[in-house]
């Protein structure tokens, strides 16, 4: 696999990240084995990284049940019909095959901590440091009429792209003529601050195209838009003033799953297609493994290095980590590349950033062509032990064709560095 | 390690939009092997502009001096690869003629 490695790295012409001939290294100088639970962006991204500026001297096992990856950035706009799901789902091949990292089909079931080992597939894995990235789990504790059961087959969440992505595309179109879509959105933290928004929009661009009489209710548990707020509010009012009624502070007082009947805090509504997505956790795993805050169903770190706070040898990267940044996937890929230096670093006794810096961009479609952005850049507080937003950040001052070419430039260049 | 780690780090962050080092979508320039003046100078510009909603003035702001320096000196440095040819490349179209 090395010389492999070496050989077609040598034909990549990667610039930049160009991997570095292995032919001098040897197993004698290897640093260590690194096990990553989950290969989404944060996952599959340290998996890259640590092959990558270990210039091949970290062993790196990647464990995903998903044969491939997919992309819930970009998923929205299947709903709208201007991706499908090709366009989202991608190969861990070049990770495999040009990086040599070992990816392994399966449900890590249990770590042990003690005896440090992931168990997976009948077997365990020893492991010197473990990245668990598994990003987040469903929390039904409050919604007891709802399970996974029922999300998979008729009230789709569609938080985890695929095929929930593909259940809900096709409610849309069997809506009845004038039929009613609901979505409800969970209180703060979650998943992708701007994507039910991202995902009002895009439903309503499919109706406005398909079901002009049609409506789409967004019953938002926040009291007022989250993230990007002029923006959507703007697009609604002028692409979708017919179709999208925004209702905030909504939160779920009751729900029958049959009839669609939905009751809360402000009103009783009858629905066609509901769109549920629940309040979330860090993954079931995380929580199991005991490696959740004290009051909090997310994992506190050390962001020099994403260390766990509570099991020495464990890192988290994504969803799952309880911070200031928002749960976005550019995010979770700088989250990983801080990690992977840093756990490089610690490996062969080497200083460790004291102060990292990144950046986040994260786009919205607001129709088939046009996008909006916010971007900050976060710097390490040394006081606060935290990520905090830098001066300068923002959001667009319009939507645009302009940042909707931004955005498909930046879905491809963001799956081009998490997968090589 | 040959790159400062701290600076290794932010301009990786930075291949998200900007991509790897190849020129396959010019609305968003590549950064490899820019030069490293060109480079400082566009910061700047960014850095000093009034336009509060543009994406690279918002992340230009957030950096440091030092940060945008080192990040030049760094994205100098790099080699900046061709993309894939996807139709016949010069010397097929001369054999060709």
């Amino acid at each position: 696999m090395n010389r492999r490695l070496f050989l077609k790295s040598g034909m990549a012409g990667l610039g930049m990240l160009v991997l570095p001939s292995l032919a001098a290294t040897n197993s004698n100088a290897s640093l260590g084995h690194v096990v990553i639970i989950g290969a989404g962006f944060g996952g599959a991204t340290a998996a890259r990284y640590l092959r990558m500026w270990s210039e091949g001297r970290i062993k790196v096992t990647l464990i995903e049940l998903r044969p491939e990856f997919i992309s819930c950035p970009v998923s929205n706009r299947i709903l709208a019909g201007a991706a499908d799901i090709n366009t989202i789902t991608h190969s861990y091949k070049t990770l495999r095959d040009l990086y040599g990292v070992s990816v392994i089909k399966g449900q890590a079931s249990r770590i042990d901590p003690e005896r440090k080992e992931v168990h997976v597939n009948e077997e365990r894995i020893g492991y010197d440091r473990l990245i668990v990235a598994t990003g987040i789990d469903f929390d039904y504790s409050r919604l007891p009429m709802l399970n996974a059961e029922i999300q998979a087959t008729h009230i789709p969440h569609a938080w985890k792209a695929g095929p929930q992505t593909l259940l809900l595309k096709g409610q849309l179109r069997t809506l009845p003529d004038g039929g009613i879509v609901g979505i409800t959105i969970p209180q703060v933290p979650y998943r992708c601050p701007p994507g039910p928004y991202e995902r009002a929009c895009q439903i309503a661009f499919y109706l406005k195209q398909h079901n002009p009489r049609a409506k789409l209710l967004v019953f938002d548990g926040n009291p007022a838009i989250t993230s990007k707020r002029p923006l959507f509010e703007r697009a609604w009012h002028e692409l979708y003033p017919n179709i999208v009624e925004y209702l905030p502070s909504s939160g779920i007082e009751n729900l029958d799953t049959t009839s669609l009947g939905l009751a809360t805090t402000f009103g009783n509504y009858k629905l066609d297609v509901l769109n549920l997505i629940p309040p979330q956790t860090a993954g079931r795993l995380t929580l199991e493994t005991g490696l959740a805050s004290d009051a909090r169903p997310w994992c506190d770190v050390n962001f020099l290095n994403y260390a766990s706070g509570k099991i020495p040898g464990i890192h988290l990267l994504g969803d799952a980590v309880d911070a200031m940044t928002p749960k976005s996937a550019h995010i979770a890929t700088s989250q990983a590349k801080v990690c992977a230096s840093a756990i490089i670093a610690e490996l062969a006794g080497e200083a460790v950033d004291p102060a990292p810096v990144f950046a986040n961009t994260c786009y919205s479609f607001v129709d088939d062509k046009q996008a909006v952005h916010v971007a900050n850049v976060y710097r390490y507080d040394a006081k606060d032990h935290d990520m905090r937003p830098a001066p300068g950040g923002g959001i667009s001052a319009i939507s645009s064709i302009v940042e909707g070419i931004h955005a498909d430039i930046w879905a491809a260049n963001i799956w081009a560095d998490v997968l090589g | 390690m040959e790159a400062n780690t701290h600076t290794r780090t932010l301009a990786s962050s930075c291949l998200i939009c900007h991509g790897n080092g190849t020129v396959q979508h010019a609305a968003i320039p590549g950064l490899a092997a820019l030069d490293e003046a060109y480079f400082i100078k566009k910061m700047q510009i960014f850095r000093n502009s009034a336009d509060e909603h543009a994406v690279m003035v918002q992340h230009a702001k957030g950096l440091s001096e030092e940060e945008i320096q080192q990040l030049a000196k760094y994205f100098s440095e790099q080699r900046r690869a061709c993309p894939v040819a996807k139709k016949k490349s010069f010397r097929e179209m001369n054999q060709a003629e």
